[in-house]
C-alpha cells in the first residue's frame, strides 16, 4: 500500500469509533508518521483517551497505558532495576514507556519530577537507568491527554516538555449527527478494543522514512521559517517558537503532503499545520493572556500577515 | 507588518541612510546662497555624518543579531542626538567660548546664537560672514533634519517619508537666501534626485544590483528636470523676500554731515585722505556718503545700514546698460567719520577679518559703524555704469516722493519764502524743456556757466545760504553747487539727492592714486525710471585752482553745452523704450501671452491628465507583459496573479498571505460558474509550477489565461464603473508593485 492508502485506511479505522472527528484523527496520524508526540487537550468526555486507544489499537504494535496520578514515581514509567537473589545479578525491568505507543492519561496530574522522567525518552527515544542506556522500540510515540478544566491538584507541563510534543490538538464536541451516531452505536461492538490492526509497526516505520523524502521547495522553506520567526517578534508574545518548532512543522508538512499523494509540499500544508504544531510552544505576556489571547490567535494572526514569497511574481 | 520584516528589510533600511545623507547634503547645500561655500562645507559634513552614525548605532539594526524593524525605543536616540549636537557645537563652532570643552558658557552662547541667527541673517546682506553665531543655524537645521530623516528611514517603511525633514530643512535656505547670490535650483535638483534615489532604495520590490543600476536614470532625471527646467517654469516671479519684512538694526550715521566737511577739506587741500591702487578701468569719482534728506537747513543721510559679508546688492530698478569694472584697494590715511569711499556703487568689498561692514541698500554706501582707523585697507570691486544719453533723454523721472520733498514751512508753520523764489529760478532756467533729463542738464549747465568755484567760500547749504549763493554770491564750493542743484531739481519735481566724495585724485604711479583734501567733491544725482541714480556735475571743475584735473568723463553731467546734444536733444517720434518697459513684468498680467495666473491650473490639469493616462495605461501594460511572458511557466503565474488582483477588487484581502487554494476557494464562491469550479485545479497547477518545479505547456498557459479572462469579465460585471475607476486611479499610486505584494 502507498503512504496515502495506509494513512487513510488507518484514519477510516479510527473513525469507526471516533465519529465526526476526521480532521483530528488525521492530525493525530500526521503526528504518528512524523515520529512526533501528541498532546490531546480538552474537557472531559470528548474522547481524548478513546482517540489514543483507537490509534494504538489500529496498529499492530506494543501499546502501554499509564494513568498519571500525583503519587506516580518516575520509575513507574521508565522502569526499575531489581536484584535477583536467585541469580545474584541486578536486572532492569522496563517500564510501560518501552512500547511503540505509550498513552499517558491525564499527564498533568503527575508531579513535575515524574513528568520530567518522560523528557529524555520523548526527545532521545532511550531511557538511562543506573548508567545504562536502554533504547525504546521504533516507531515510538507518546500520546498524552490532559484536562483543560478542573485544574485543581494538577501540575502544568513545563515549557521544555511542551516543546517536545510535536502537536497539541483538541478533540472538541462532536456535531449533532456524529453525537447521534455515537448514541446509536452505544453497546454495539464499537469500542477501541473491537478494532483490528490495519498496519504493523514495521510498516509504520517504513512509511515514516517515505514521508521524510517529500520534497520542499526553497521558497517554501523560506515561508515556513518566516512564519516561525514572525511568532518571535509579535507584541504580546513573551517567547516565540524555537527552531525545534520549525523542524517539527517541516516534518508534519511532509507527512501531510505524502498523505495527499503529493511528492511536494505546498504552502497549504504549512498553513494547515502551523496552529497545532506551533501554538502550544508560544508563551504569551500576562497582559495578552488576561485579554484572552491564545497561542492559536497569535498563529492565526501570523498566517494572515506573513506573505507567501512568490519569487516568480511577474 | 513588522513581523514579516527580515534581513532584506534591515539591509534596505540601512542602505537608505545613503540617500538620506544625500538629501541632507542637498538641503544643506542650499545654504551656499547664505554663506560662502568654504565656510559652510565643513559644518555640513559634521551635521550630516554624525546624526546618521548615531541613529544607525542606536537603532539596533547593526550587528549580526540585529532584527528589523528597530526595536530600541526612540527616546534614547532623541536624547543622545541632542546631547551629541550640544557637545559637537561646543567643541567646534564655539570652542573659543568653551576652551575646547563643552560646557555651560558654550551651550548658552550656542543657544543664544541659534535664537538670534534667523533675524541676524535676514538683516545681513548675503553671503553672510562665516561666523559661529550665524553658522550655528545651518548646523542645527541640517543636524536635526538628518537625525529625523535617519530615524524615519530606520523605523518606518514609507518610501518617501524620510525625505520630508530634508525638504522642510531646504525651506530655511530658500527663505533666508532669497536675496543671496547664485541659484537654489542646483540644490533643488540634487534634492529631487536624492529623493528619487531614496524611493528606489526603499522600494518594496526586491531588486538585484543590476536592476537598481538600470533604474539610475530614473534617479538622475528628476534632479535634472528640477535643476534645468525649474527656472523656466511659467509663473515664476521674484521670490518673496522675508527680509523686506525685517527691520535691520540701524547703524546711526555720524552726526556731522559729510557735506558740512567739504569746505574744511577744501581748505586743507594738501591733506592726504586715502591712497588707491586701481586695476581695470580708469577710476571715476569716489562716493563717500549719500544725503537724501533735506530739512531746509542741512542735507543728511537717511541710510539704513545693513550688515554684509562683503556683497553689495545691486540698485533696485537700476539698469544703466553698459558697465566697466574696476577693482580698487584703498588705504585710509586721514578720513574722519564712519564712511568708506568706493567708486560709484561697489558690487563687493573685502575687508580685514573682524571688520563689521555695513551697507546702505539704497545708495550702496559703505560704513564700518565706527571711526575708520589710519592705515585701514580694503578692496572694492565696482561696475561703473556707462549711461546712454539717448536713453536718458526720454527717461521718465522715477516715482520717489521722499526724494522730491522740500520743506515748505518753517518750525512756526509759516511758509518759507525761499522755496518760492528757488522754484521760480528753476522754472526760469528750464523754461522750454519738458523732459526730466533735459531739465536736469540745463540746471547743471546753468550753474556751471553762471557761478564760480571758490575753495575759500563760506560753507552752508541752508535755504538762505543757497538763495544768497544763487542771487548775490556767485562763488561757492561744490557744496553749494550740488546743494543748489538738488534743491532746484526738487523744486521741479525731480527726485534728487546729494553725494559727497572725491575726484580720482593725483596719479602717483602706473596704477596708484593719491586722494587729497582738495579732491573733495559734492555732486547731485537724479533718479530716472529704469535707469537709476544718474550723477550730474554742476560744479565748474576746470576753474578749481590747484584742483585735480582728472574728472570722470563718462558721467552725463560733465557734458558741455557745446556738445549740442544735451541742450538740444533730437526728438524722435517714438521715444526709445527703457529695459523695464521692454521686458514684461515678471509674474504680472502684462504682455500679449496668456495670463500667468492660468499657469498653475493648467499645469495641474496637465498633471492630472498625465496621471489618469498613466493609471489607464498601467494595468493594460502589466497585463500585456504577463500574458506575453517568454515562457509558459511565467505566463501561468502571470495569469494567476492577474486573477488574484482582480479578486481583490471584489473582496479578497490584499495581504499577499493567501495560498493559491485559499484564493481559488474565494474565487469559486464569488465568481461561481464553470470558471469558479476550474479555479482549484488552476491553483494546484500554480502550486506545482511554483513549488514542485513543474513545467507547464503552452496549452496550460492558454487555458490559464482563458480562465483569467473569464474571471476578469465576471469581476467587471460585478463592479460598478465608478468603483473601478477610483480603484484604477488609486492603484496607479502603487505603480507596478503588485497589490498583493509584500508590505
Amino acid at each position: 500500500m502507498t503512504f496515502a492508502e495506509t494513512f487513510h485506511t488507518l484514519a477510516d479505522n479510527v473513525e469507526r469509533v471516533v465519529k465526526g472527528k476526521r480532521d483530528t484523527i488525521e492530525l493525530a496520524l500526521t503526528c504518528l508518521f512524523a515520529e512526533g508526540h501528541l498532546l490531546i487537550e480538552d474537557v472531559p468526555g470528548t474522547g481524548k483517551t478513546t482517540l489514543a486507544r483507537c490509534l494504538a489499537a489500529s496498529i499492530e504494535a506494543d501499546f502501554a497505558r499509564v494513568q498519571f496520578t500525583p503519587d506516580l514515581l518516575p520509575s513507574d514509567i521508565t522502569g526499575v532495576t531489581v536484584y535477583r537473589q536467585n541469580t545474584g545479578v541486578f536486572e532492569f525491568l522496563p517500564g510501560p514507556v518501552f512500547a511503540n505507543i505509550v498513552l499517558g492519561d491525564e499527564i498533568n496530574r503527575a508531579s513535575p519530577k515524574t513528568q520530567s522522567a518522560l523528557l529524555e525518552v520523548m526527545e532521545e527515544r532511550r531511557v538511562t537507568a543506573d548508567g545504562t542506556t536502554h533504547p525504546v522500540p521504533r516507531p515510538f510515540m507518546v500520546l498524552a491527554t490532559q484536562n483543560s478544566v478542573d485544574m485543581g491538584g494538577t501540575y502544568p507541563l513545563p515549557e521544555a516538555q511542551l516543546d517536545r510534543f510535536l502537536m497539541r490538538i483538541t478533540v472538541g464536541y462532536p456535531d449533532l449527527a456524529s453525537e447521534v451516531a455515537v448514541l446509536k452505536g452505544a453497546g454495539a461492538d464499537t469500542t477501541p478494543e473491537s478494532l483490528t490492526p490495519v498496519a504493523t509497526a514495521r510498516e509504520i516505520a517504513e512509511l515514516v522514512k517515505a514521508a521524510a523524502e517529500v520534497q520542499v521547495a526553497d521558497a517554501l522553506y523560506d515561508y515556513l521559517v518566516r512564519v516561525v520567526a514572525a511568532t518571535r517578534s509579535l507584541p504580546g508574545v513573551r517567547l516565540g517558537a524555537s527552531p525545534r518548532g520549525s523542524v517539527a512543522l517541516l516534518r508534519a508538512v511532509r507527512v501531510r503532503a505524502a498523505s495527499q499523494s503529493r511528492p511536494y509540499a505546498f504552502p497549504e500544508d504549512v498553513k494547515a499545520l502551523a496552529g497545532p504544531v506551533l501554538a502550544h510552544r508560544l508563551i504569551l505576556t500576562p497582559e495578552a493572556e488576561l485579554s484572552g489571547r491564545t497561542g492559536t490567535d497569535v498563529i492565526d494572526e501570523v498566517l494572515a500577515t506573513v506573505e507567501l514569497d512568490r519569487g516568480a511574481r511577474v | 507588518m513588522s513581523t514579516t520584516a527580515g534581513e532584506p528589510d534591515r539591509a534596505r533600511r540601512l542602505w537608505s541612510l545613503l540617500p538620506v545623507a544625500a538629501l541632507s547634503c542637498s538641503a544643506g547645500y542650499g545654504f551656499v546662497r547664505v554663506f560662502p561655500p568654504s565656510e559652510l562645507l565643513a559644518v555640513l559634513a559634521v551635521a550630516v555624518v554624525a546624526p546618521i552614525v548615531l541613529s544607525s548605532v542606536l537603532s539596533g539594526l547593526l550587528g549580526r543579531r540585529a532584527r528589523s524593524p528597530a526595536t530600541t525605543p526612540l527616546w534614547p536616540s532623541v536624547l543622545l542626538t541632542v546631547a551629541a549636537w550640544a557637545v559637537v557645537v561646543s567643541a567646534t563652532l564655539f570652542h573659543e567660548v568653551s576652551d575646547g570643552l563643552p560646557g555651560g558658557p558654550a551651550l548658552r552662547a550656542a543657544w543664544s546664537a541659534l535664537l538670534d541667527a534667523p533675524h541676524a541673517l535676514l538683516s545681513t546682506i548675503l553671503p553672510a560672514p562665516g561666523e559661529p553665531e550665524l553658522l550655528v543655524l545651518p548646523h542645527a537645521v541640517v543636524w536635526t533634519a538628518t537625525a529625523v530623516s535617519a530615524e524615519l528611514a530606520l523605523r518606518t517603511r514609507a518610501p518617501l517619508l524620510p525625505a520630508l525633514p530634508a525638504v522642510l530643512a531646504f525651506g530655511f535656505p530658500l527663505v533666508l537666501g532669497a536675496d543671496g547670490p547664485g541659484s537654489a535650483y542646483p540644490a533643488a535638483g540634487a534634492l529631487a534626485g536624492a529623493a528619487a534615489l531614496l524611493v528606489l532604495v526603499r522600494s518594496r520590490a526586491r531588486l538585484p544590483l543590476h536592476a537598481m543600476a538600470l533604474r539610475l536614470p530614473a534617479v538622475v532625471a528628476p534632479g535634472l528636470l528640477a535643476g534645468l527646467l525649474g527656472p523656466h517654469l511659467p509663473g515664476l516671479g521674484a521670490p518673496y523676500d522675508l527680509r523686506e519684512a525685517v527691520t535691520p538694526p540701524t547703524v546711526r550715521p555720524q552726526s556731522t554731515s559729510p557735506l558740512d566737511q567739504v569746505a574744511a577739506w577744501m581748505r586743507n587741500g594738501d591733506e592726504r585722505v586715502f591712497a588707491v591702487r586701481t586695476s581695470g578701468a580708469d577710476p571715476g569719482n569716489y562716493r563717500l556718503a549719500v544725503l537724501d534728506r533735506y530739512d531746509g537747513t542741512t542735507w543728511s543721510s537717511g541710510a539704513g545700514m545693513t550688515r554684509t559679508g562683503g556683497r553689495v546688492p545691486v540698485e533696485k530698478g537700476a539698469a544703466p546698460g553698459r558697465t566697466r569694472t574696476l577693482e580698487q584697494r584703498f588705504t585710509v590715511q586721514s578720513l574722519p567719520g564712519i564712511w568708506l569711499p568706493a567708486a560709484d556703487r561697489p558690487s563687493s568689498v573685502r575687508t580685514p577679518e573682524g571688520t563689521v561692514l555695513s551697507v546702505d541698500r539704497d545708495s550702496g554706501t559703505l560704513s564700518t559703524g565706527e571711526a575708520v582707523p589710519r592705515g585701514f585697507t580694503y578692496t572694492a570691486i565696482s561696475h561703473l555704469p556707462v549711461y546712454d544719453a539717448e536713453r536718458l533723454r526720454y527717461a521718465r523721472a522715477a516715482d520717489d516722493p521722499a526724494r522730491v520733498k522740500l520743506p515748505g514751512v518753517d518750525a512756526a508753520g509759516q511758509p518759507i519764502p525761499s522755496v518760492r523764489s528757488l522754484r521760480k529760478i528753476a522754472e526760469a532756467v528750464t523754461r522750454g524743456s519738458t523732459h526730466p533729463y533735459e531739465r536736469a542738464v540745463r540746471l547743471a549747465d546753468w550753474l556751471r556757466a553762471t557761478y564760480r568755484l571758490d575753495p575759500e567760500a563760506l560753507p552752508g547749504h541752508t535755504y538762505r545760504s543757497l538763495e544768497f549763493f544763487l542771487a548775490d554770491g556767485g562763488r561757492g564750493t561744490s557744496e553749494q553747487f550740488a546743494a543748489s542743484f538738488a534743491v532746484l531739481a526738487r523744486a521741479l519735481g525731480l527726485p534728487t539727492r546729494v553725494a559727497v566724495g572725491f575726484r580720482p585724485g593725483t596719479r602717483t604711479g602706473p596704477d596708484t592714486w593719491q586722494v587729497r583734501g582738495r579732491d573733495v567733491l559734492a555732486w547731485p544725482e537724479v533718479e530716472f525710471a529704469g535707469v537709476g541714480w544718474v550723477p550730474f556735475h554742476p560744479t565748474p571743475g576746470e576753474t578749481a585752482p590747484g584742483g585735480s584735473a582728472a574728472v570722470s568723463v563718462e558721467e552725463p553731467g560733465e557734458r558741455r553745452p557745446a556738445d549740442g546734444k544735451a541742450t538740444e536733444p533730437a526728438r524722435p517720434s517714438t521715444p526709445p523704450r527703457t529695459p523695464d518697459e521692454a521686458a514684461p513684468a515678471a509674474g504680472g498680467a502684462a504682455g500679449s501671452g496668456p495670463p500667468v495666473w492660468l499657469a498653475a491650473p493648467v499645469a495641474l490639469l496637465l498633471l492630472a491628465t498625465a496621471y489618469v493616462l498613466y493609471a489607464l495605461w498601467l494595468p493594460y501594460d502589466t497585463r500585456r507583459r504577463r500574458r506575453n511572458a517568454p515562457d509558459a511557466r511565467r505566463r501561468v503565474l502571470g495569469a494567476w496573479q492577474q486573477i488574484t488582483e482582480r479578486l481583490t477588487e471584489i473582496g479578497l484581502p490584499a495581504t499577499g498571505a493567501h495560498t493559491a487554494q485559499e484564493v481559488a476557494a474565494f474565487g469559486a464562491e464569488r465568481v461561481g460558474g464553470a470558471v469558479g469550479r476550474r479555479l482549484p485545479d488552476l491553483a494546484t497547477l500554480v502550486n506545482e509550477v511554483e513549488y514542485a518545479g513543474r513545467r507547464p505547456d503552452t496549452a496550460a498557459a492558454d487555458a490559464a489565461w482563458a480562465d483569467c479572462a473569464a474571471v476578469e469579465e465576471t469581476v467587471r460585471r460585478h463592479t460598478p464603473h465608478r468603483t473601478r475607476l477610483l480603484r484604477l486611479l488609486r492603484s496607479a499610486v502603487a505603480g507596478r508593485r503588485p497589490r498583493g505584494g509584500r508590505h
